[in-house]
This record gives C-alpha cells, structure tokens and sequence, in this order.
C-alpha cells in the first residue's frame, strides 16, 4: 500500500511537464517514454494518411485528391510506418525493460542514447516536408529523374534514421554484453533481450547497406552519376538489391521485437513459463541469419534468370521454419495455461492468430510462378499489412497495455481495451482479407484509380479502415486518461512475480540481492 | 523498495543528464537544410553557413565531451559499484568490442560498395569499357606507401602509451594525422584535379567513372574521419588522458585507421589497372 | 510434452517437405516458361513508357493494343523508354518488369479468344494507373 502512495507521490514534478527535463534526459526509462510518445504520434499520422488513401479508394475514380498527391500519401505513409512507427515503438520498449531485464543501471551509453532519439524528430520533420511521391521502395530510375526536391529529403531523412537506428544498435549490442548481472547469462536471458540482440545485429549490418544505396540515389540525382541509368553502364537493378538487402532484414527488424515481446508476456499472462526456451532462442537467431538470404523474392519478375532465383525461393521458404516453431511453442505454453480475458491477453492471441494467416499468405509469394502473378497486387499488400498492423503493431498494442501499468503505475480501462480489440480486429480482416482477394483477382497496388470491378471489395476495406481507425483512437484516448486519472495499479498488476515470473528479472535479483544484504 | 530505488536512480541521472544529444539531434536539420542548398545549387552560402555551423556545434560539443570523458567514466563506474555487474576497470574502458562493432557497419558499407561495384562490371563486356582514359598508377603507389607507413606511426602511439611515454603518444598521432593530410592532399590536389581537368574523366563520365570516384571518395571521407578522431585523440594525449592501463580511445582509433587502410589496399588492388601486377 | 515435441517436428518436416515440393514444382514450372520463349510462333516488340504502351509487330505496325492469335505461342520484348514498369497480364497470372537497358521476354500461348486487360503492376509515376492497353485475342 505504501508503495502505492510513494508512485502517486512521486508524480507531482513528472517529466512530462518540464521541457528542460525532456531535453536533457539520458536516463533510459525517460528516453524509453519519448520513443513512445513519438512512435503514438506517427502512428496517429501515419493513419490518418491510411484512412485519406481508403477513403480515395472507396470508388473508381479520382476524386478526393489529385494523383501525385496520392502518390504521396502512400509513400509517406509506408516511410513513416516503418521507420518512425514500428521501428521507434519497439525501441521505446527496449529501452524502457533491456536495462531492467539484465540488471543494470542504464544503457552502456546514456549520451548516445539520447542522441539516437533525438535525431528522430528532424528525420520525421524532413519526410513530411519533403512530402516525396515516389513510393517507399524508391525505385530508381524513377526517383532518379524525378525532379522534386521531396526526393532529397526523403533520402537523408533515411540516411539520418539509419544513423538514429546504428547508433541505438550498437549500444543496446555493448549493453547487453557487458552490463549483465551476473546469473543472467545466454541460456536465461529474458527472450525480449535475445529478440534485441539479434535485431540490433541485423541492423547494424542492413542498414549501412541501405545507406550506401541512398548515397549513390543522392550522387545520380544531383551530380550526374550513373549508378542506376543504364545510358553509361549503371544498372536499375542495383538499387532493388542493395534497397531489398537492407529491406528484407528491416521486416525482421520489426518483427523479431514483436516475436520477443510476446514471447515475454505471453507466459505471464497465462501463468505458465515459456514452453521451448532454447527453440525460441535459437530461431530468433535462425530468422535472423535467414533474414539476409532472401531479398531477391522481390524481385522475381524482373527478368533475372530461374537459376539466380531458385535459392531466394528455397531460402525465403526455409525462413518460415524458425518462425513456425515460434508459434508452436506459444501454442504449446497457451496449452495447459490459465488463459485470462484481459486485454493484454486478447492481442496476443491476436497477434498470433493474425501472424499465421499474415505469415501463410506470405509462404504464397516465395513460389516463383505464384509470384508472377501476386508480385505488385494487393495481395502483397494485404499480406504484410497483416505482418504489420495485424501482428507487429498488435504486440505493440498487447505489450502497451501490460507495462502500462508499470510505466504509469496506473490501469487502464478495461472496457475501453476489449472494445479497441474487438474494434483492430474486425476490422483488420474486413480490411486485409478485400486486399487479398483484390490481389488475387489482379488488382496493382499504388493505384490511384482502378477498373469499377473492384470497387465492392474498396468498400468494404475502407469500412474495415475507418473501424481500425475509432479504435486505434479508442486506444489512445484510454492511454491517456487512465495516465491522468485510472486507479493506481499493483506493483505487481499480472501477478507476475508472485508466479515466480518477475516482469524484469535483473531487477527483481538486483532487488532480492539488496534485501538479503541488509 | 523499487518507488524508492527508482526515484533515487532518476534523481541521480537528472544530475548526469545533458542537453548535448538533443541540441546535437535536432540541429542536424542545420545540416540537412543546408546539404540541400548546396546540392541544388541555390544560396550556396546560406548552405556552407548553415554546414559549418553544424560543425561548429559538434565540435563544441566534443570539446566539452573530451575534457567530461574521465568524469564521464568514472561517474559510471561508480553507478555500476553499486550494482552486483563485475565493475573491472579494463572491461569498462576497454574500446575493443564497441569498436569491433563499430567496424563491423563499416565492413557492410564497404561489403556493399564492392558487391554493387562487382555486380555492374560483371556485366561489362570488357573492362575498363572502351574509350575510357587509362588510371595512372603513380600517384596511388605513393598513397599506398603513405598509409601503410601511417599505420606503423599509430601503431607506435599506441606502443608508447603502453610504455607510458606520452611525447611518443603525441608524436605517434601527429605523424600520423600528417600523413593522413598528405595522402588527402594527393588525392584531391593533385590526382583528381588532373583526371577531371586534363583528361575529362568526371564521375559522370558513366559507371567507370562513378564506381572510381565513389570508392575512393568513401574511402577519402573515411580518411578525413580519421584525421578528426586522431585531432580528438591528439587533444586528449595534450591533456595527458592516455595511461599505460587505460588508452582505450587511441586503441579504437588505431584499429579504425588500420580498417580504412586496409580497405584502400583493396580499392589499390581493384581499381587502377595493373595495379596489382606490381 | 512429448506431444508438442511430435507436433513441432512433424510442423518441421511436414513444412520442409511441402516447401521442397513447391520448390521443385516452381523450378520446372518457370524452365517451361524460358524453354518456350525458343520456339515462338511470333515475336513482338513492347515498348513502355510514362505512361502508355505501345507494341511494334514483325511488320513493322505500331499499335496501342495487342492483337494476338489463339493457340499461338507469343513473345514479346519489353523495352522501356524511360523507368520501369512491369507489363501484367492478370487473366493469364504473368508479369515481367519492363526494365531500362535490358530486355526482358515474356512469353505466353492464349488459348481463349476474348478481351484482356494489361496493367502496369510496377509504380511509373503519377499516370501509373492509367498505363492500361488492351490484349485482344482472336
């Protein structure tokens, strides 16, 4: 109880209110809280570009915006959505818990830290400024000859979000090595820890290449270079492979976090421990080596030979094993568990069952002949929005709501909680499913107009919007009123440590070696 | 017990905090706005204006970071005295694996620029493509010369503070920055000047001539990085910080000068023709 | 537990079987593609560009539609003027990338007389929904 009152105390001079304290904070549960706060308000942007794209699609013809403003709204909103969305969220948690998690006092370093947040807002300012119209993938030479300074922007806004995420990389790497108590080693490192440390490899080595190919994209468009026209040589094609050798890796950048996040709440929240450890262990690492091996299944309609593409099929199928065995030992520690209809609870099994059906359409694409068909349909987009609204930003959602508690020492509202769930939910499938059929019937995706045909399919994905719409803005609003005013929670809400299952595991030892020295 | 451990921890950290990473973060939009000028070519000096006054706030910014590195430190060393994590003083300072890391980003720069190199002259029918001017060999011969005997004279700073001696420390850094200064000053006083102006060959001169000047280009940015980490560590070893057990900083330096050396050996061997019959 | 055991490798080899399946299938499906691009009964030239297509026929006529006979195995060549596009012909399930500086082959045998649609599938640009032609076959 006094440690009820001691976290209600404490709230009188929150960070919130003093900008100074904003500015100046290394600390990593502060910076963690920025993330957030940052991440929350792209996804509220990047959104409301996604509902502006389906509410133009609800019919045929043109007739909310004009084509290149279209064009646009999706490249921004794809940008945005990945690398000032999902990328940041998982950040946030990582550096709210990794510290926590292993036991130490920051992260290894406090300044960097810092830095790698704060570069964010100018990347974000930057893309929406330059308000690019070229797609998210960029391909050249299309955004070689296109004229508009967007596309200048759009590139060093990459180039400083890559720097923001190397940065962070490294030192979550240097930190998780160096600044573990001692008992949490390799085989009981919290998964979240394992899933970051594999990501922040797979960055570290993706995103250097990727910044290599906007440098050159940077030199053709403003001194006449010739990487990527092919009049003196260059090659179009180089910039889908060194673009896919980053992009591949980065959906595993943004979901092998997911994957970590649940694979620590789940067996908290159905009072069971984790079922496959070690599986779980060994394929984040699997997915993440994998990950590299794949990035020509983007590019299997562009006339490269059978012989260069059969490997990326085999490989791109063989990165569905490890993420397999993930969801079977979910599966296997729901089995026997307790299951509570909390919300938290709710959206991982959400998160799984969205991942399944996300991650099967996603095995279609790998066969080379299916993919003649699908490469550039809906169906693509169907399928990795599945991947990253309905599973990704879902375990965002699931792990919000349960350290909610934890940041905030205050609960949400329940209510509130299962009607965004049911609303995401409902509303994901009447959404991705139009999409998938669309793809299958062969609708292109980055259509400004389309063939009326469609249109019914439009419809209905547009409703399944503007249901994922209230209840993402639902969700929100439940964060922040129960932030000001929910009843204050339990230091322990999920019975978490009682079912010797602290939540952050360095701290808790940290904490049961400080009581039994005095 | 946790309200109170973390209340003492945030009261101890707004003590450490700073406002550097946010002023450094947010004024790259200096940066950003001014690249953009210059890339377009429009207030050109607004753009240089805007530039340097980045760099004017980084440099700031490390000056008052280098004099802060000890306290920085040791302040750290003793927050995490009072944690159970083995506080060794040669696993903190040690510069080792972050900058094995580090390099390890660099190395995926590098690896892609020499896949994406590779890739597109693969698919030359004869290389270099006809028409194309001959790459006089000379003047990278002496470069090479230079930088291999630049990464003796780092690697006798990093001998002599070792063995304590910080004159050689200084000396060692010096020798090497003027070699660093004089292989710059080669390469673009004298071998571009003369590839551009006297025989035509731009980096717009097709694939060739790109390939040619973004490699040595990157290799040269690299090069200029080198020449200011080993500014940064000059000052340090003025301010005597580098000790027999702890000279962490020079160790990170000298293993990146020996990266970027060992990179300009292979651009040496790839790029100018008959290079590598020598 | 044993049971999950079972279930997680028989999920492990039953996935690995069906994917080495797909695999072989994928292979032969797609050298049965490029060995039919050797024996085309007519090969016609596509060219593509911001945003319009137009197809070049042996004798020369320029068209913007494409014209083909039943039962005859067609090749076309795509050439783009300017960025890539992709020429998709969704009732067949076929695309290829029209990529600047090289050719690409796309080779298919209609069998049904009637009206298709050929879309861009790769984004071009602001009129990039609008890069539509026809696919007559008679």
């Amino acid at each position: 109880m006094t440690t009820a009152q001691t976290h209600v105390e404490r709230r009188h001079t929150p960070w919130y209110k003093s900008l100074r304290r904003i500015l100046t904070t290394t600390h990593h549960t502060e910076i963690g809280m920025l993330y957030f706060a940052f991440s929350y308000i792209f996804l509220i942007v990047g959104g409301l570009f996604a509902l502006w794209m389906r509410w133009e699609l609800a019919t045929p013809e043109g007739n909310v915006v004009d084509a290149n403003f279209y064009n646009s709204l999706f490249t921004v909103h794809g940008t945005l959505m990945i690398f000032f969305w999902a990328t940041p969220v998982f950040f946030g948690f990582a550096n709210y818990m990794v510290p926590k998690m292993i036991g130490a006092p920051d992260l290894y370093y406090p300044k960097l830290n810092a830095l790698s947040f704060w570069l964010l807002p100018v990347a974000a300012a930057l893309l929406l400024i330059g308000w690019p119209n070229i797609s998210w993938t960029g391909y050249a030479p299309l955004t070689v000859i296109q004229p508009d300074i967007g596309v200048d922007m759009w590139i060093l806004s990459l180039h400083i979000v890559g720097t923001s995420s190397i940065i962070g990389s490294l030192n979550f790497i240097v930190t998780i090595w160096r600044l573990r108590r001692p008992g949490i080693n390799f085989s009981n490192m919290p998964l979240f820890v394992w899933s970051i440390a594999v990501t922040a490899f797979i960055i570290i080595l993706a995103v250097p290449v990727l910044a290599f190919g906007l440098t050159l994209l940077l030199l053709d468009r403003n001194f006449g270079t010739q990487f990527y026209i092919p009049e003196g040589g260059g090659d179009p094609i180089l910039w889908q492979h060194l673009f896919w050798f980053f992009g591949h890796p980065e959906v595993y950048i943004l979901v092998l976090p997911a994957m970590g996040i649940i694979s620590e709440i789940l067996p908290r929240l159905v009072k069971r421990p984790i079922y496959g450890y070690k599986a779980i262990a060994y394929s984040t690492v699997l997915i993440g080596v994998l990950g590299f091996g794949v990035w020509a299944h983007h590019m299997f309609t562009t006339g490269m030979s059978i012989k260069a593409l059969a490997p990326f099929m085999l490989m791109t199928m063989a990165v569905a094993i490890p993420s397999g065995i993930k969801v079977i030992n979910w599966e296997a520690t729901l089995y026997g568990g307790k299951i509570r209809f909390n919300t938290p609870t709710l959206f991982t099994l959400s998160f799984i069952g969205t991942f399944i059906v996300g991650g099967i359409t996603g095995v279609f694409h790998a066969g080379i002949p299916v993919d003649f068909h699908l490469q550039d349909t809906y169906f693509v987009v169907g399928h990795f929005h599945l991947i990253l609204f309905g599973a990704i930003s879902q375990a965002a959602f699931a792990a919000t709501y349960y350290y909610f508690p934890h940041f905030t020492k205050r609960m949400y509202s329940e209510t509130l909680g299962k009607v965004h769930f049911i609303s995401a939910n409902v509303g994901q499938y009447l959404l991705y499913i139009p999409m998938l059929a669309l793809g299958l019937l062969g609708m292109p995706r980055r259509y400004y107009e389309y063939l009326p045909e469609f249109q019914g399919l439009h419809a209905l994905a547009t409703f399944g919007a503007i249901l994922i719409g209230v209840g993402t803005i639902i969700f929100l609003l439940n964060l922040l009123i129960s932030w000001k005013k929910g009843p204050a929670a339990s230091p322990d809400p999920w019975d978490a440590a009682k079912n010797g299952m602290p939540d952050f595991m360095g701290e808790a030892m940290n904490e049961a070696e400080a009581q039994r020295h005095g | 017990m946790s309200a109170e451990t973390n209340a003492h921890a945030a009261h101890e950290e707004h003590e450490e905090g700073s406002i550097w990473p946010a002023i450094v973060g947010l004024n790259t939009v200096a940066l950003i706005a001014g690249l953009i000028l210059l890339l377009k070519g429009i207030y050109t000096t607004v753009g240089l204006i805007l530039v340097f006054y980045f760099i004017a706030v980084v440099v700031v910014f490390v000056a008052f970071e280098v004099r802060q590195w000890q306290h920085v430190i040791s302040s750290f060393f003793e927050r995490l005295q009072k944690t159970p994590i083995p506080a060794e003083p040669e696993k903190i300072g040690s510069v080792g694996f972050p900058t094995a890391l580090f390099l390890l980003t660099e190395a995926a720069f590098f690896a892609s620029a020499f896949g994406a190199y590779f890739l597109i002259r693969s698919t030359f029918p004869v290389w270099p493509p006809p028409g194309a001017p001959h790459l006089e060999n000379f003047i990278p011969r002496i470069q090479t010369i230079i930088l291999l005997t630049s990464s003796v004279t780092i690697e006798l700073a990093v001998w002599s503070a070792k063995r304590g001696n910080n004159r050689g420390v200084l000396a060692g850094i010096l020798a090497t920055m003027v070699l660093g200064i004089v292989f710059m000053g080669l390469k673009l006083g004298i071998e571009w000047p003369r590839l551009i102006y006297e025989l035509g060959f731009t980096p717009a001169s097709g694939f060739y001539g790109s390939s040619f000047y973004i490699l040595t280009g990157v290799h040269g940015a690299h090069v200029v990085g080198g020449i200011i980490v080993l500014a940064i560590a000059a000052g340090r070893a003025k301010l005597g910080h580098f000790k027999p057990k702890s000279h962490g900083f020079l160790d990170a330096v000298s293993l990146y000068w020996n990266f970027v050396d060992l990179i300009w050996l292979m651009l040496f061997l790839i790029i100018w023709e008959g290079a590598f019959l020598w | 537990m044993t049971r999950v055991r079972y279930v997680e490798w028989g999920t492990i080899i039953g996935a690995a079987i069906l994917f080495a399946y797909i695999g072989i299938a994928s292979w032969f499906t797609v050298s049965q593609f490029e060995a039919q691009a050797q024996e085309a009964d007519i090969t016609i030239e596509v060219r593509a560009r911001q945003f319009a297509w137009e197809f070049i026929y042996p004798d020369g006529t320029r068209s913007a539609e494409l014209r083909v006979k039943a039962g005859q195995t067609v090749k076309l060549e795509l050439i783009s003027e300017d960025v890539i596009h992709s020429l998709y012909i969704r009732d067949f399930g076929l695309k290829k990338d029209v990529v600047p500086g090289q050719v690409n082959v796309l080779t298919f045998t209609p069998m049904k007389p009637g009206e298709y649609v050929i879309q861009c599938a790769e984004f071009c640009g602001s009129g990039h929904s609008n890069m539509l032609a026809k696919l007559i076959v008679e």
